[in-house]
């Protein structure tokens, strides 16, 4: 396990996501929510008359957050009562540090490598370190002395370890695939293209180079070669990060906040900043393993920066590709940041036996059949290579 | 906006799309994503499709039947067209209008010396002006009582005052209305 040669880079981009994303996520939940259903959303708070189309919310927010009282029930443990939103929030910054934002390039004698971390267990070192924030909402239900945040602490561990199990059995088949726990080897995989009718050709039903064989070119993205996983992967993440519809924990109509229930201010703040934390770091997640990273689709890193060398050398080709990735990975972050909110905004919340049923009857069946199905795809498609 | 009407027929037994669930989300998500990308490109061109009135700057023209608070017409020399009967003061549930009746020489002989109404207790209801026999007070369109403290909420008679043209179609939505 080595760290990133250039980690100042990537704790730069590493602080972009923590501290621009999250906090931007607030406006996006509000004006999306409000463009979806025909409103307009926040657009009130102004500095010298100044709007930017509600982009001053998020600071308004978090000066009120800050300067409201704190409160800690009478009979409620003080201690794990301020430390449980920690506990809940920082595991989802952490894991995005082995999310890679981009490849490595080599600029003027050095290495930059866009990801801090580049562990070889990586989407592993996620799903252990983001269960850890299952401790802080527990904690906060149990220390808050209140029956509501004891009965969203109790649903929070059931609902965790039902869809964890999902979650872990629905990504084995991209790990399969790619062959490799390493998020940056996933995103170099990515890169490739293969022909959909390739097989026709290894079969030997037409010989080789036939046009219309060649023409069918799709990424190696985990999309194509797992779109089950895709969606059980997706449906398993977002039920972890205990959002509408599986705002079972919270659930408002029924246990009124759950878990927060006993909870003000800043502390208050910091659920819903993990919250929203980890709805980046599912986006990246999925970017990562789904999405071909930071890649560009059909322009491989190695002919981007052979084209761009001719016009200005080497070096800044190199610096320019990065640009170039980072903004794709990105883009494909904020796609899927969208399509979550989207989900959020316009499914209705399950009840929480059809939220246990959906993860044990159906996720975890499903992802259990992924598996075999792909291991025989794996099998049939080696049988026709050779 | 008069929509058309739908009729919602409820089969008993749901269809195999609804019972896989997955097709019917897919569908759910058109709707609302139609309805994001339409909105958002109505704001990029700057024509939007929203119905939202960005209140106290914008403000709709409210319909005739509309009842704000109640108010006292004018005659022209800026005296009430009340007599001071005390109808109002009687059909008011909630008992909020206090009158001081006092004899005078002009023609209608009796005018209200002191015309109070208790904005906190009103409800705009409306019955005084069913009641009152000279169309004198009126329900305006005026709705904006809001105020930091109670004593604003006593609006006294010069405060009511209004002349026949500022109250608009409303006298004569009231005749049609208490005509039939
Ligand atoms: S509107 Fe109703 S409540 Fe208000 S003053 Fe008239 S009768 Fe009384
Ligand atoms: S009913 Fe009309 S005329 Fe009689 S006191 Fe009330 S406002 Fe005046």
């Amino acid at each position: 396990m080595e760290v990133g040669a250039y980690v100042p880079v990537a704790l730069f981009l590493f602080a972009v996501i923590a501290l621009v994303f999250a906090p931007l996520m607030t406006w996006v939940e509000r004006k999306q929510s409000a463009l979806m259903q025909d409103r307009i959303g926040a657009n009130r708070a102004d500095i010298l008359g100044i709007k930017a189309i509600g982009l001053l919310h998020p600071i308004a927010d978090a000066i009120k957050m800050i300067t409201k009282e704190d409160t800690v029930p009478d009979g409620g443990d003080r201690l794990l009562h301020t430390l449980a939103p920690i506990i809940a929030t920082v595991p989802a910054m952490i894991s995005f540090a082995v999310i890679p934002y981009g490849g490595s390039y080599q600029a003027w004698g050095a290495e930059w490598d866009l990801v801090v971390a580049d562990l070889d267990y990586g989407v592993l070192y996620i799903f252990a370190v983001a269960s850890l924030a299952t401790y802080g909402n527990v904690l906060a239900g149990w220390a808050s002395n209140n029956n509501w945040g004891m009965l969203g602490g109790i649903r929070v561990a059931a609902q965790m370890i039902s869809y964890e199990v999902a979650m872990g059995v629905s990504a084995v088949g991209v790990f399969m695939i790619f062959g490799t726990l390493r998020l940056t080897d996933m995103g170099f995989a990515q890169q490739e293209t293969f022909r959909l009718l390739g097989f026709v050709e290894h079969l030997g039903w037409v010989g080789a180079g036939t046009w219309w064989v060649e023409l069918i070119k799709i990424p190696m993205w985990g999309i194509f070669l797992q779109p089950l996983a895709f969606f059980l992967f997706l449906t398993a993440l977002m039920a972890e990060n205990k959002r509408a519809p599986f705002d079972i924990p919270e659930g408002e109509s029924e246990i009124i906040a759950g878990y927060f229930i006993e909870y003000s201010g800043m502390k208050f703040g910091l659920f819903y900043m993990g919250e929203w934390v980890e709805v980046v770091v599912i986006s990246g997640l999925m970017t990562a393993m789904f999405l071909g990273g930071w890649s560009i689709p059909y322009l491989p890193d190695d002919v981007l920066v052979e084209f761009l060398r001719h016009g200005v050398g080497l070096n800044m080709a190199n610096v320019l590709a990065m640009i170039a990735h980072v903004a794709t990975f990105f883009l494909k972050v904020i796609v899927l940041i969208w399509f979550q909110q989207l989900i959020r905004w316009s499914v209705p919340r399950f009840r929480y036996d059809q939220v246990m049923n959906l993860g044990w009857k159906i996720l975890l069946p499903l992802s259990l059949a992924n598996i075999v199905i792909t291991g025989l795809g794996i099998l049939i498609i080696g049988e026709i290579m050779n | 906006m008069p929509g058309k009407v739908v009729r919602v027929r409820r089969r008993e037994r749901l269809g195999l799309a609804q019972r896989l669930y997955l097709p019917n989300i897919f569908v759910g998500l058109y709707v609302t994503a139609r309805h994001f990308f339409r909105n958002l490109w109505g704001y990029i061109v700057g024509r939007k499709r929203t119905f939202v009135v960005q209140y106290p700057e914008e403000q709709v023209d409210y319909p005739d039947a509309f009842r704000g608070h109640p108010v006292l017409v004018a005659l022209e020399n800026g005296e009430p067209k009340c007599v001071a009967c005390g109808l109002c003061e009687f059909a008011c549930p909630t008992d909020c209008i206090t009158i001081i009746p006092e004899e005078t020489d002009a023609a209608i002989e009796r005018y209200p010396r002191e015309f109070d109404i208790d904005m906190s207790r009103c409800m705009f209801c409306g019955l005084c002006e069913e009641a009152c026999p000279e169309e004198a007070i009126v329900m305006s369109r005026s709705v904006e009582l809001a105020t930091y403290e109670r004593e604003p909420m006593l609006l006294h008679k010069k405060d009511l005052l209004r002349t026949e043209e500022q109250l608009g179609r409303r006298i004569d939505y009231m005749r049609e209305e208490y005509a039939r």
